[in-house]
């Protein structure tokens, strides 16, 4: 095999994998995360099935506006979140908080299952609305807990963007009809969901 | 050189076989319950796959709107009958209607019935609660109730989806018949649970 002049010969690339499968010791996956950090604000919604929901659900109906909507629906619920996680922080009390998340939540699937995302100003209230819920939800009761507060509510008021982000990125890659469909269908998930967590809530059964 | 290429990746994959000892992620030392436990409810019963299945074959039958407006109403209504199962409300015959439900689901698939759309919604929005009370009174038992919910959720669309998907199958020629010769399937499968209950 003859090269061009000049240019190195770089390792095959599927010899990398294994090299590195030789030296699993500077490997620190599931090492020692901080809890109540900026990452810990990030990865809230993963350990909170009803926080998750909400973010998919702003994630979901920012696919289904239009323009400008599109972007400011979710930065508006990202500020939402962080000026209720910084209320939550400071010990403001919210009541009502968790089951603006919830009642947020259902009422959100099924504006995404029935394409009703309000737009506009409305929309932006909503979604302020909703971010101050669930950012105070988010930090109220472990506030005591977090070791860098403000890094912790900024983490989590970034979460909302990475999803939202990342679904509008999917659905401006693929513009198709099926994708509409589908993002119909995991709304109504949504609201499903949401409807079982309200009641186990009203059971008892959901803290 | 080509030929040793090809194989380069198998090379590496068996080379990663020999060093298991490396992996120790998930390890299995949490319990089974919550998100899995809920995923898998729906699966472990034979009628509430076939009615599921059912939904979205007929939905695929109707074609659209009846394609989407089926699976997005069934799991909606069924949290409804989760809501009872859970609040411990009474709701009688909750067998015979999933039992019924896989007979007149697969029935309508079979004699390719076609009615308006809200009638076909109000049919399957029925049905639904009885699968949904079927679930929600197990629910509160399992130690995730949320993440069980999940589950359970996912995986009854996941169903739906697999029933659009057998569905689109009347795209292909002769392809009704065969769509008709499943909801003929899932009927007799219903009424042989029917039979079954009958006997209990």
């Amino acid at each position: 095999v003859r090269r061009a002049p000049g240019r190195r010969r770089s390792a095959p690339a599927p010899l990398l994998p294994l090299a590195l499968l030789l030296a699993p010791a500077p490997v620190w996956a599931h090492g020692t995360v901080p809890i109540g950090d900026f990452y810990g604000g990030i990865l809230e919604p993963v350990y909170h099935l009803e926080s998750l929901l909400l973010l998919l659900a702003v994630a979901l109906a920012a696919t289904q506006l239009r323009e400008l909507d599109r972007g400011r629906f979710p930065l508006a619920f990202a500020a939402g979140t962080l000026a209720g996680a910084l209320a939550g922080l400071g010990a403001v009390p919210l009541p009502g908080a968790a089951w603006a998340v919830r009642g947020g939540t259902l009422a959100l699937g099924l504006a995404v299952a029935a394409r009703r995302v309000p737009p506009g100003v409305a929309g932006l209230v909503v979604a302020i609305g909703l971010g101050a819920a669930q950012g105070h939800f988010g930090s109220f009761g472990d506030r005591a807990a977090l070791s860098r507060p403000t890094l912790y509510a900024l983490g989590l008021s970034l979460a909302p963007l990475l999803a939202s982000g990342s679904a509008l990125a999917l659905a401006d890659r693929f513009r198709a009809f099926w994708l509409e469909v589908a993002v119909r269908i995991v709304g109504s998930w949504i609201a499903t969901v949401a409807i079982l967590v309200a009641a186990l809530a009203l059971a008892g059964l959901q803290k | 050189v080509r030929t040793r290429l090809r194989f380069a990746p198998l090379a590496l994959f068996a080379a990663c076989l020999l060093a298991p000892g490396l992996a120790h992620a998930h390890t299995g030392s949490g319990g089974i319950g919550g998100f899995p436990t809920g995923f898998l409810h729906p699966l472990s019963g034979i009628d509430h796959v076939l009615a599921m299945l059912a939904v979205g074959m007929w939905g695929a039958q109707l074609g659209a709107p009846a394609i989407w407006v089926l699976p997005v109403a069934f799991p909606l209504v069924m949290s409804l009958g989760g809501v009872a199962g859970i609040l411990g409300l009474p709701l009688p015959s909750v067998e015979w209607g999933i039992a019924l439900s896989v007979i007149v689901l697969g029935s309508a698939i079979a004699f390719d019935r076609r009615p308006p759309l809200a009638v076909a919604g109000v049919l399957v929005a029925f049905f639904a609660i009885f699968h949904g009370y079927a679930h929600g009174t197990e629910l509160p038992h399992q130690a995730g109730a949320v993440a069980y919910s999940a589950g359970f959720v996912m995986a009854t669309g996941m169903i739906h989806l697999m029933g659009i998907g057998i569905g689109l199958v009347t795209r292909l020629p002769q392809g009704l018949r065969l769509l008709r010769a499943g909801g003929s399937a899932i009927a007799v499968t219903g009424l042989y649970l029917a039979w079954r209950l009958l006997g209990s």
